[in-house]
C-alpha cells in the first residue's frame, strides 16, 4: 500500500516515514504542499497524511484538493495546532482522521491501519 | 592630454609593470574569492551530511519500540561512532541539541522517552550548562528551554534562578519551564515576580498549565492577591480558563483594583460566571 507523508520539517517527515516503512508500508514523501499535488497526480497514493502548516500550498487545501479529485483517497491531517475551528475545518473539507502534535508515532500506525483495512 | 600627462610621469616600463602588479592583485582576488567559495561549499556539505545522518540517528532511536532496542541500537559500532564525533564538536553537539529540542514539540510516549534517554546518555546537559553560562540572551534562552523540555539534575533550581532575569526572553523561558516541570507549584514561584508580564508570556504559561491537572486554587487565591500586576491578570485569565467559582469572591474584590487592566480582566470574569449562573437558573 502506497502511503504520501507531506511535512515540511525534515526529521518528522523522517521519522513517519520510516515508521511506516518498518510497518511494510511503501512510502512516498513531499516537503510541500506544491510537491504533494504533483505527487498525489503521478503516484496515485492509497493514503496521504498531511501536515497543516506549509510553504506554498496548506495542508487543509491538500484535503479540499484530494476531496475534489477522488474522495476515495483517505487523508490523516497531523498538525500542531489544535484549535477547535481548524479541526471542524479540516473535517468539513473531507479529512478522515486529525492527530495534534505532539503525537505518538504507534498511535499513527494504528490509525492509518484502521483507515487502510 | 591626460595620455601624454601619463607618459611624460612614468616611462613604459613603469606602465607594464603597474599593469601586472593591477592584474596580480586582481588574480589574487579571485583566487581568494574562490578559495572562499569552496571552503563555504564543503562547511554546508559537511553540515548537510551531518544534518541527513543526525536526522536518521533521532528518528531510528525514537522509533525503538523498547528500552533493549534503544540500548542495543546505541551500542551498535556505526552509531557510536556518530555520537563520538557529535560528542567530540562543539558545533555538533549544540547542533542534536537543537535536533531534539525541535522533536520535543512534536513527539510524545515512547519516543519522546527516547530522546529523553539520548539527552542523558550524551550528556548533553554539560552543553547546556556551558549554553547557561553564555554572555547572549539568546543562547541562555536555548538553554533554559531545553532544561525546561528536558529536565535533569537540578532543573528546577536552575530555572529559579532566571525567573527574574534582565533579559524578558531568558524570564520568559524560565517562567514557562517553571510551569513545564513543576505544573501548578510552578506558579507559586511566579508570585513575586519582579517584572510585569506580558499578554505573551501569559499565553504561553495558561498553554503549558493545560498539561497539568488542575489542582491548586490556592494559589490562584494567591495569584489574585499578588503585588504584581501581571501575576493578577494571569491569575484571573487561569481563573477564567479553570472556571474556578469558588474564587468569585475574590474576583469582586478586584472591581476596585487600582490597575484598569486588572479591573477590565475581573470583569471578564465575572462576566463568565453570571453567564454561568443564568444558564443554570
Amino acid at each position: 500500500m502506497k502511503i504520501l507523508v507531506v511535512e515540511d520539517e525534515p526529521l518528522m517527515l523522517k521519522t513517519i516515514s520510516l515508521k511506516l516503512t518498518k510497518e511494510g508500508y511503501d512510502v512516498i514523501t513531499a516537503e510541500d504542499g506544491r510537491s504533494a499535488m504533483d505527487k498525489i497526480k503521478s503516484e496515485l497514493p492509497q493514503l496521504v497524511i498531511t501536515d497543516i502548516m506549509m510553504p506554498y500550498v496548506s495542508g487543509l487545501e491538500i484535503v479540499s484538493y484530494i476531496k475534489n479529485c477522488d474522495s476515495k483517497i483517505p487523508v490523516i491531517v497531523l498538525s500542531a495546532m489544535g484549535q477547535e475551528k481548524t479541526v471542524l475545518e479540516a473535517f468539513n473539507l473531507g479529512a478522515d482522521d486529525y492527530m495534534t502534535k505532539p503525537f505518538s508515532p504507534n498511535e499513527l500506525v494504528i490509525r492509518v491501519k484502521r483507515l487502510t483495512t | 592630454m591626460y595620455i601624454c600627462n601619463v607618459k611624460e610621469l612614468f616611462t613604459p616600463h613603469q606602465l607594464v609593470l603597474s599593469m601586472m602588479v593591477f592584474l596580480a592583485i586582481i588574480f589574487m582576488m579571485i583566487l581568494i574569492i574562490i578559495i572562499l567559495m569552496i571552503l563555504s561549499h564543503a562547511r554546508s556539505k559537511r553540515e548537510s551530511d551531518l544534518n541527513n545522518r543526525l536526522d536518521n540517528l533521532i528518528s531510528e532511536l525514537s522509533l525503538c519500540e523498547s528500552v533493549d532496542e534503544f540500548d542495543h541500537f546505541l551500542s551498535q559500532h556505526s552509531t557510536t561512532k556518530i555520537l563520538k564525533e557529535i560528542a567530540s564538536s562543539k558545533k555538533s553537539s549544540l547542533f542534536v541539541l537543537r535536533k531534539i529540542s525541535q522533536a520535543y514539540l512534536s513527539l510524545k510516549g515512547v519516543a519522546l522517552d527516547h530522546l529523553k534517554s539520548l539527552y542523558r546518555k550524551m550528556d548533553l546537559e554539560r552543553v547546556v550548562f556551558r549554553e547557561l553560562n553564555s554572555r547572549k540572551w539568546h543562547r541562555r534562552a536555548f538553554a533554559i528551554q531545553v532544561i525546561s523540555r528536558f529536565g535533569g539534575y537540578d532543573a528546577i533550581e536552575i530555572l529559579r534562578k532566571f525567573i527574574n532575569d534582565n533579559n524578558v526572553h531568558v524570564r520568559t523561558e524560565a517562567q514557562i519551564g517553571m510551569v513545564r516541570l513543576n505544573g501548578f507549584d510552578g506558579f507559586a514561584d511566579l508570585l513575586d515576580l519582579n517584572e510585569s508580564i506580558s499578554e505573551w508570556q501569559q499565553l504561553c504559561l495558561i498553554y503549558v498549565s493545560n498539561f497539568h491537572q488542575f489542582n491548586h486554587v490556592w494559589i490562584l487565591k494567591k495569584m489574585l492577591k499578588s503585588t504584581n500586576e501581571g501575576i493578577v491578570v494571569l491569575g484571573l485569565k487561569l481563573t477564567m480558563f479553570y472556571s474556578c467559582f469558588e474564587l468569585l469572591e475574590d474576583v469582586r474584590m478586584l472591581k476596585s483594583h487600582c490597575s484598569e487592566d486588572v479591573r477590565k480582566n475581573a470583569k471578564s470574569v465575572l462576566m463568565k460566571f453570571q453567564e454561568g449562573e443564568l444558564l443554570w437558573n
